[in-house]
This record gives C-alpha cells, sequence and structure tokens, in this order.
C-alpha cells in the first residue's frame, strides 16, 4: 500500500495508545474531498440528479404545452430560456430532458455495468476457453465505432426510449468488460487469492467477493465517464432522429428541433441545452477523474 | 507425543508439462505424519518442497502442473481422488495452509475479522454471531492483544508478525488434522519468529494436530520438529527423527547443508558450501541426481540411480553410501 498507509500501521502497531486507525473509505473521502475539481464535478451531477428528479415541480410550464401566441420568443421575463416554434417554454423542456437523458445514461451503464462485469470477471478470472470466447465478442462489438454500431442497431429494433438504453448498454459493455477483464487478471495473480482457495471457498465467493471488491476502482471510474458518454450517444441518437421522438423533451431533440432556426438568429434553442450537455459532461468527467484520483492509493499518496 | 497416522504420502509425482519438456518438481515422494507430529521438509530452493505441500492441497496450477501419479491418504481417503467440491471441503477445514509472507495472502479489502468468520461459516456452519465470538477466541489464542478491537481492522492495519498470527488464526478455525505451514517465519524478524513457533508447539499440543513445516532453516527445524525430510531435485534423499538427522546426517548432502550452517565454532568464512548448482529438472542425470556436487562420487553414482533405503533404524537415505563418514560399501564390491 502507500507510505501513508505503512505510516498509519506501523504507528498502530506500535504505540500503546493507538490513534483511531483511519480506514479506507476516510482515507477515499479526505482525498476525494481535498480535490476542488472533483468536488465541483461532484455538485454539478448531484444537482443535475436533483433537477431531473423535482423537473415536474419547478419545471414553470408543460413541457409539452404549446402556446402559438409566444413561438420563437428569445429569453424573456415570463420563459427565461424563451419559447421555441410551437411557443413551448424552453426552460421547462430542458429541465424534463435533463431527466429523460440522465435516466437513459444512468441506467444503460447499469446495465452495460453488470453486463461487462460479469462478462470480464469470467473471462479474467477463468481464462482459456471462455476468455477466448468472451473477448473475441467483445471485440466484434469494439471493432465499430460506437455511434455507427448504435445507428445500425436502432435502424433495426426502430426508435425508442428504451431501444436506446438497449443499444447504449450494449455498445458500452465492451469497455466495462475489458477493464474488469485487466483488472481481475492482475488481482487473481495476487496471494490472498490463493489464501482463499487454502480456506476452501468455492469459485464464485472467490471471484465475485474477494476478487472484484479489490477491483472496483477502476470499474467504478469507467463506468462514471461511461454515463458521460452515454449521455452524448443518446443526444447524438436524438439529433439523428434515431433516439428518443418527439415530442419528448431531451437534450438531443431539442437541439435537433433547434438547429433550424440558428442561422436566423432563434439561438437560444440551441444554445441552451447545448449549455446543459456541456455542463453534465463537465460535471461527470471531472467527477471520473476526481473518483480515479481519490480510488488509486499512489496518486492519494502523492498530494496528501 | 505421536500417534495414528494423519497424513500418508506414497510416491508422489507432481510434474509440469511445459514447451521444453517435464519439469520433475515433485518425483516419487512419500511421507508420512502423525498426529501431534511436526515433520520438517527441507532443503534449498527450487528443490521440490512448496510443490509438495501444494500438491497436498491440489492447489498446483493445471496446466502446465499435474501430480501424476502417487497417493495421498488423509483421514482414511486418498485426497487425488476427491472431487473439486469434496476437496474444497477439506481444504481450510481439515487441512489448512498458512504462508510465507502475510502481508499479502490477506484480502487487503476485507476486514480481518470478516476473512476469519467467512471460514468459519463456510465449514461450520456458524451464524454471524457465533462466528464472531470464535474469532474473537481464535484472536486470543494466537495471542493478538486487544482482540476485541483488532477484528475491524483492515490487513494494512497490523505489523507482519500481528498478520502471521491472523492467517494462524484463520488456519486454526476450524481445528485442523493437518497444518501445512509453509516458510511461516522466514519474512518475520528472529524474536516473532520465536513467537511463532511457540504457537505452533502449543498447537500441535492443544489440537494434537499434525504439522508440516516446510523451511530452509535448519535452526527452525531443530527447534519445533520430531521428523525431518530432506529433499533435493525433487526427491527425498534423506528421512530419519530430528536427533539422528543433526547427529547423524547419512546423505552427503544433507551433510553439506549441516556443514554450511554457521555456529559459534564456524565463523561465515570458515563455512563450507555445497559447491556447484542443483540439477536442470528438465535434464535430470541418470544416476544419483546430487552426483555431480557430491565430494563422495563414485563411479556407481553416475550409472545408477540409488535405492532409498534404510540404513539405520528408522533412518532412510538415497545414497550408495551407508554413512558419509564410512566408506563406501558399493565402492568395495
Amino acid at each position: 500500500m502507500t507510505t501513508q498507509d505503512h505510516a498509519i500501521a506501523v504507528v498502530a502497531a506500535d504505540t500503546q495508545e493507538p490513534p483511531p486507525p483511519r480506514g479506507q473509505l476516510r482515507l477515499f473521502v479526505d482525498a476525494f474531498a481535498s480535490n476542488k475539481l472533483a468536488v465541483a464535478g461532484l455538485v454539478v451531477f448531484v444537482l443535475a440528479i436533483l433537477v431531473a428528479l423535482t423537473a415536474d415541480v419547478i419545471s414553470p410550464y408543460d413541457p409539452n404545452a404549446q402556446d402559438l401566441a409566444v413561438r420563437l420568443m428569445g429569453p424573456s421575463a415570463e420563459h427565461w430560456l424563451g419559447t421555441d416554434q410551437y411557443g413551448r417554454d424552453l426552460l421547462s423542456r430542458v429541465i424534463h430532458g435533463t431527466q429523460i437523458s440522465l435516466m437513459v445514461g444512468i441506467v444503460s451503464i447499469t446495465i452495460a455495468t453488470l453486463c461487462g462485469v460479469t462478462a470480464g470477471a469470467l473471462s479474467g478470472y477463468l481464462g482459456g476457453f471462455v476468455d477466448d470466447i468472451i473477448m473475441r465478442c467483445m471485440d466484434v462489438l469494439l471493432a465499430f465505432p460506437a455511434l455507427i454500431l448504435a445507428i445500425g442497431i436502432l435502424a433495426v429494433l426502430g426508435p425508442s426510449i428504451l431501444n436506446v438504453v438497449i443499444v447504449i448498454a450494449v455498445v458500452s459493455t465492451p469497455q466495462i468488460a475489458r477493464i474488469t477483464r485487466s483488472a481481475v487478471l492482475t488481482q487473481k495473480e495476487e496471494e490472498y487469492v490463493q489464501a482463499a482457495i487454502v480456506i476452501g471457498l468455492p469459485m464464485h465467493v472467490r471471484l465475485f467477493k474477494h476478487v472484484l471488491l479489490n477491483c472496483l476502482a477502476p470499474i467504478t471510474v469507467q463506468a462514471t465517464l461511461l454515463v458521460a458518454n452515454a449521455i452524448i450517444v443518446e443526444t447524438s441518437l436524438s439529433f439523428l432522429g434515431l433516439g428518443v421522438r418527439p415530442p419528448t423533451p431531451t437534450w438531443g431533440t431539442i437541439l435537433f428541433e433547434g438547429k433550424d432556426y440558428i442561422l436566423l438568429g432563434m439561438w437560444w434553442m440551441s444554445v441552451f441545452p447545448g449549455i446543459a450537455i456541456i455542463l453534465a459532461m463537465l460535471g461527470l468527467n471531472l467527477l471520473g477523474d476526481g473518483l480515479r484520483d481519490a480510488l488509486d492509493p499512489r496518486i492519494r499518496g502523492a498530494d496528501a | 507425543m505421536t500417534g495414528t497416522p494423519s497424513l500418508n504420502v506414497v510416491n508422489l509425482k507432481t510434474h509440469f508439462f511445459i514447451r521444453e519438456g517435464v519439469v520433475r518438481a515433485v518425483d516419487g515422494v512419500s511421507f508420512s505424519v502423525d498426529q501431534g507430529e511436526v515433520l520438517g521438509i527441507v532443503g534449498e530452493s527450487g528443490c521440490g518442497k512448496s510443490i509438495t505441500a501444494r500438491s497436498i492441497l491440489r492447489l498446483v496450477p493445471n496446466p502446465p502442473g499435474r501430480t501424476v501419479d502417487g497417493r495421498i491418504e488423509f483421514e482414511g481417503k486418498d485426497l487425488l481422488e476427491l472431487s473439486e467440491s469434496e476437496m474444497r471441503k477439506v481444504r481450510g477445514n481439515r487441512i489448512s495452509m498458512i504462508f510465507q509472507d502475510p502481508m499479502t495472502y490477506l484480502n487487503p479489502t476485507m476486514k480481518v475479522g470478516d476473512q476469519i468468520t467467512e471460514v468459519l461459516r463456510l465449514h461450520l456452519d456458524m451464524n454471524e454471531t457465533q462466528a464472531r465470538a470464535r474469532t474473537l477466541e481464535l484472536f486470543r489464542d494466537v495471542n493478538i492483544p486487544e482482540p476485541e478491537g483488532r477484528l475491524d481492522n483492515y490487513p494494512h492495519e497490523f505489523s507482519g508478525g500481528m498478520r502471521q498470527r491472523v492467517m494462524i488464526a484463520m488456519a486454526l478455525a476450524c481445528e485442523p488434522g493437518l497444518l501445512i505451514a509453509d516458510e511461516p517465519t522466514t519474512a518475520l524478524d528472529v524474536t516473532v519468529q520465536a513467537q511463532i513457533l511457540d504457537l505452533l508447539r502449543r498447537i500441535r499440543d492443544d489440537l494434537n494436530s499434525a504439522i508440516i513445516l516446510i523451511t530452509h532453516d535448519l535452526g527452525v527445524v531443530a527447534e519445533i520438529c520430531d521428523k525431518v525430510v530432506v529433499m533435493y531435485a525433487g526427491q527425498v534423499v534423506e528421512q530419519a527423527n530430528v536427533y539422528d538427522l543433526f547427529d547423524e546426517p547419512k546423505h552427503p548432502y544433507t551433510r553439506g547443508l549441516l556443514d554450511s550452517l554457521p555456529t559459534p565454532e564456524h565463523r561465515v568464512d570458515q563455512l563450507k558450501p555445497i559447491p556447484g548448482q542443483p540439477p536442470d529438472l528438465l535434464r535430470i542425470p541418470k544416476g544419483c541426481n546430487f552426483a555431480p556436487r557430491c565430494a563422495y562420487c563414485m563411479q556407481k553414482c553416475i550409472d545408477e540411480e540409488p535405492p532409498f533405503r534404510e540404513v539405520a533404524p528408522g533412518h532412510m537415505s538415497r545414497c550408495w553410501l551407508d554413512s558419509v563418514t564410512q566408506t563406501a560399501v558399493a565402492a568395495a564390491e
């Protein structure tokens, strides 16, 4: 472990009155809290989730209510972010878009993580034939650019929110599987795994409890970054008309509807969902980087 | 002190099948340990002592390793014939093992208490409360100070000696019939070594377990073992009780090992190392494995492999000579 960890172990063992030992969780929280950018990322992410959860309460208007009298209005006191070509309130639509975009991102990556971790863990731990089969399947998926593959699958399945979730889960699974496999490959050679065999633990307990517990850090980081990627993919698909269909608001569909009006000077329809996307990306990436730094004992020891 | 045989290993052969050929890491090893007895397995690095231990628990990575022949009789069963799930019930329960480096054999992300209760719940079907109480008891048995507070610590919060105690507590959890200790004191400093050996001695007396102690430290052997097996190049070259072995080593290799030990009379610069290297296990010589390094080597040793025979009551040696102090019986022939 780190020199810091060693120092703690030595102190705990040598003095008569050991200070209360600081657990791994505490060290992680300290490291994370001292990284201002990471905290900013977390704040943005939590705010986005709060907005998504309270969308119906904080939206000033029904996101789908049309009021042709105020169509294509710029930002004003009544409509902070302006209105679109049907007179719908853009702020309400962006807020509701947050709900769908985040939901798609989080649900799809949760599914991808479950599948990817299982596949990667089995692949790395069992090796040989199983490894070959699983990883070759993942390679096939990885061979296509994620977006192209997603477009291809959606073209077959047809556009809907559920299908978008499935597609993003499918294209993200290999990323998680690869990260998990490499972490498991390193961990399974560790001697505590030998010890777990010696005490007679069955294979599934060794793998899914002992080994995976030690692989959580890279998987968490990768999953966080993939949520950002999933939101981008969802936005792109919706923008292309293959994802969530209008009138359901997502950042992608709002952007799509606004694109025809940019050159007419009605910038707000594209800019505000764009800002929402940028903020979410920035937040998630900062959060992911911060988690990686805080979870990696070497980096943590260095700047503590 | 001794009783019924606990473990009986007969003609164990564990080979590694690699691209360059077959490595005969363990080649026809036989020995037995009784309950309440400590057997030492001695030899230099690479002589097959650890692989022998791992073969008993069937932990040799396959491929490339495979136990190709022999019997391992333990509590009326041949371990080599058990299914993998039956074998799991033996590991950690009836036979447990402790390792050289206690730093790395504990899971760094789990509390040490949880790692031990896991064993108890798995093999003895205890519930959480019972298992925790028993773990506390085990921590007391292995002399961990203030055990109550230590259960919820992580391995990195323990010193090396304390971690080895945790490992021993884990190994003792189910009161095993056989404890295999693979160089348990090598990574520890001398005072801690003595405490750990003391602990092992107490385990032998209290639980009447058989103990196999693998080591290259003859001092440790003299300290605790009842019986000694000396291994060289995958074979047992000498077997005797500890007094006979130290007083009257019969095999030239054992003799060499003892001569290379520093004692107050022999300073380090007067030690007699054994010349040469152990043979490449891929290309074992035709005759005696030790012949190329042996000071007593005769033509017969190069031509013909010596049998493993009783040279004195209860004293076995794989050498054409009855004793290294005596002129060759074989040479006279």
